[in-house]
């Protein structure tokens, strides 16, 4: 292979290459800048190089998903499809109201490095998006996490900050634990690394007896590991403490992109990869077949009940994002299973998933920008501390109002049509015999206590009085990042089912390619 | 005699991983938490060689390659915090940590 | 052979109970020294001798001393004894826990079906290994690369003392 055969892989890889260009040029211009500048002339500086870089990335992962090319590296490893360049996308942007919250926070020293953590695992995302093989879902997913535990644990002075990332990294490492041994016994037994091959090896076992027992439970270690990345309960108990601990702009990654690229992966693996293990859990428990389905039930139900209920009771901010965070990985979930009696899955199943995933990213790093602009004038990041913020901080606590009115699923908003199409597609699945209709009943029902501790939420900006009348001034960048995110999600939910087709014809989504 | 099969390291590899497992579960010394995740991974590794060795294609081992080197990077981040933690509070217990309490 | 898996595989059995159940830390920690080098001795055994070498020199080599460094800053001599129960609470639950894994392990191998063993044992030599990672596993090479950069800026950005920190608090 000689350089003229590389150039065409470079434009699939451009996005990733300017990633990792821009994440070394942090470090070096720190290197470069620190004995010339301030820290806050750093932070901006570098900030908006970063802003500027990520914004070319949005071009070129704009035009991949124009072009309508696709590529596939070594076995699965990298896959380039406009559909993946769509999910990256919508990753940058979530990672942009992050780094443009990071502009002026205070406890910021190490400027460049603390850049270049935000961009590393961004870069880890993209890999993550594009990875159809078990090996680069592990490496991605630990180049994804490593820059987000030390981002968590980054506010030094503050313990809290500190033990919740170090839970976060005892977790997350506990985690992979649990996916690399499924890893093993799952890529044991078929001898397959890529998940189109494990695809094909699984429906070719059908006729020879099943994979084994060995096989699915590897698959169920890989289950437990995945549970813990995307917070889905009983293993969402480092969620709280991390988001809790961790500075607002890690905690917006943690809560929006991180959680989308886990998502995409867990669907990839179970609706991708394991189809053919699927099994059901239509109608009652007696006439459920075996396989990962009834694992993947139990911890919807437990989602949705713990994070629903739980977030009830919260007095702070961001252990209230973490409940509701839970929830929503408990909605996602009920899609996973909207699979008939033989086993294939709802033709609204993969789309909703995705369409689910990325508006909840955006309106999540939308929540957490807007509490951030709140959090400027206030004490902490209690309740109690944006009583009444509403008349100290009008444009941020409206934009707040809409983006938690997206997440409790309001119809007009974005939330409301990714909660419609998820159920919907799990209504689908078995429609003349109302098989997931008791876990689509639960989650309705725990949705309408979700609209309860929302609108909570906002009758505390809104409703309640202040103690302190003194307005908080919003910077103009975290103005601009609050309207364009807003923009987004009302402009997913005007077309909503646009969007859903567009998903659908960009090919397969998240299914495996080939 | 005959060699060891196949499930006797499989066997060897799970107790390991309980081992690893128990651990992190019951330990309320951070880095002997951290030990233990070690412990589990290694566990991963050795099923992963030997699924290797009897036949199932020598990828096996190049995943194990990834898997010390992944296991390196995230001892180093995981003693980084806990240093951090001990400057901070004076200690790496988990008693002594309110927000590691479940 | 079997005499050889039998001896180091309870070796590593044993110190990896001792590294997680030990009261003092140096011992659990020289326990989990012993520990990784049994499971290269087993690497050796299943004929994987790059990966055992590979073992020996990272974990044995390097990961041990990082942790010993770790227990030495984060211990004062005085208490290296360690007062106190080393576990937790909910001692037997967690030990119920470890071995209800163990148990749906073991019925999950239970029922595997044993392939002899290729022999001679298939070799991977060490420039064989080389080539796949520059071809067919050149993504995860490079992503691999990337995550020890961050991993390395990571843990200098916890661990670096800050003297100025509570100037600028707040």
């Amino acid at each position: 292979m000689n350089l003229s055969d590389l150039l065409p892989l470079l434009r699939f890889l451009a996005p990733e290459i300017l990633l990792s260009a821009l994440a070394l040029g942090a470090l070096l211009g720190e290197a470069a800048l620190s004995r010339l500048l301030g820290v806050e002339k750093r932070q901006n500086l570098l900030g908006w190089l970063a802003l500027l870089g990520l914004g070319a990335c949005l071009v070129i992962l704009g035009d991949q998903a124009a072009r309508g090319e696709t590529l596939a590296l070594g076995r699965g490893a990298f896959v380039a499809s406009p559909f993946n360049a769509l999910l990256k996308t919508a990753a940058t942007l979530a990672v942009m109201a992050s780094v443009t919250m990071g502009l002026r926070a205070p406890f910021v020293r190490h400027v460049g490095e603390n850049y270049a953590l935000v961009l590393f695992s961004l870069l880890g995302m993209f890999f993550l998006l594009s990875a159809e093989s078990l090996l680069m879902i592990f490496v991605a997913l630990e180049l994804t996490s490593l820059p987000l535990y030390a981002l968590a644990a980054s506010q030094k002075g503050a313990r809290r900050s500190i033990e919740g990332g170090l839970k976060y990294l005892l977790f997350g490492g506990l985690s992979a634990a649990f996916l690399l041994f499924g890893i093993s016994y799952v890529y044991g037994m078929s001898g397959q690394g890529s998940l189109a091959g494990l695809r094909d090896w699984l429906v070719a076992q059908r006729t020879a007896g099943g994979p084994g027992f060995l096989f699915l439970t590897g698959v169920c270690l890989m289950i437990v590991g995945l549970g813990f990345k995307i917070a889905a309960a009983p293993f969402h108990l480092w969620a709280p403490d991390a988001y809790e601990g961790a500075p607002l702009p890690a905690a917006a990654i943690l809560a929006s992109a991180s959680k989308l690229a886990g998502i995409v992966v867990a669907a990839r693996l179970l609706l991708g990869a394991f189809l053919p293990v699927a099994g059901n859990v239509l109608g009652s428990p007696l006439s459920w077949h075996a396989g990962w389905s009834p694992a993947v039930a139990a911890l919807a139900v437990a989602s949705l009940t713990v994070g629903n209920l739980a977030a009830l009771a919260q007095r702070n901010a961001k252990r209230f994002m973490a409940y509701s965070s839970v929830a929503h990985a408990g909605n996602v979930l009920v899609a996973f299973l909207a699979l008939d009696a033989s086993g294939r899955p709802a033709a609204l199943a993969a789309p909703a998933i995705a369409y689910y995933a990325v508006i909840y990213a955006l309106t999540n790093a939308g929540v957490f920008a807007a509490i951030h602009a709140l959090a400027w004038g206030a004490r902490g990041d209690d309740f109690a501390d944006f009583r009444g913020a509403a008349r100290r901080a009008p444009f941020p606590a409206f934009f707040l109002l809409i983006f938690l009115l997206s997440l409790a699923g309001v119809p007009p908003m974005a939330g409301f049509f990714g909660k419609l199409f998820l159920f919907m597609a799990a209504l689908q699945a078995d429609a003349t015999h109302w098989g997931l209709a008791w876990l689509v009943a639960y989650a309705l029902a725990m949705n309408v206590v979700a609209l309860g501790y929302y609108l909570r939420f906002a009758r505390v900006l809104w409703v309640e009085p202040a103690e302190d009348l003194r307005p908080i001034s919003t910077p103009l960048e975290l103005r601009v990042a609050l309207v364009a995110l807003a923009l987004l999600v009302l402009g997913l939910g005007v077309f909503p089912s646009s969007c859903l087709a567009a998903f659908r014809t960009m090919g397969g989504v998240l299914l495996l390619r080939g | 005699m005959e060699p060891p099969g196949l499930n006797h390291w499989l066997v060897v590899s799970a107790m390991l991983f309980c081992i690893g497992a128990a651990g992190v579960v019951l330990r309320r010394n951070l880095l002997v938490v951290l030990m233990s995740l070690e412990i589990m991974l290694n566990a991963a590794n050795l099923a992963l060689v030997a699924f290797s060795r009897y036949g199932n294609g020598l990828d096996g081992q190049i995943f194990v390659f990834f898997v010390i080197t992944v296991a390196a990077a995230e001892v180093a981040v995981g003693l980084a915090i806990l240093v951090a933690l001990y400057r901070l509070c004076g200690t790496v217990r988990v008693s002594d940590i309110a927000t590691l309490k479940l | 052979m079997r005499t050889a898996f039998i001896l180091i595989t309870f070796w590593t059995l044993a110190s990896g109970l001792l590294a997680i159940s030990r009261r003092n830390m140096i011992h659990c920690a020289l326990a989990l020294i012993s520990f990784f080098a049994g499971i290269a001795a087993l690497l050796f055994t299943l004929s994987a001798d790059f990966l055992g070498a590979v073992q020996l020199l990272i974990y044995v080599g390097a990961i041990s001393v990082l942790i010993l460094f770790a227990l030495l800053v984060t211990h004062d001599a005085s208490r290296l004894g360690d007062r106190g129960a080393p576990f937790s609470r909910g001692k037997w639950s967690g030990w119920m826990l470890s071995a209800l894994v163990f148990v749906v392990l073991g019925f999950g191998l239970h029922r595997v079906a044993v392939p002899p063993p290729p022999d001679p044992a298939p070799a991977l030599p060490v420039a064989e290994i080389g080539r796949l990672l520059v071809t067919r596993h050149a993504v995860p090479f490079l992503a691999m690369a990337l995550l020890l950069t961050a991993a390395l800026v990571g843990s200098a950005l916890v661990a670096i003392e800050e003297s100025s920190e509570h100037a600028r608090k707040e």
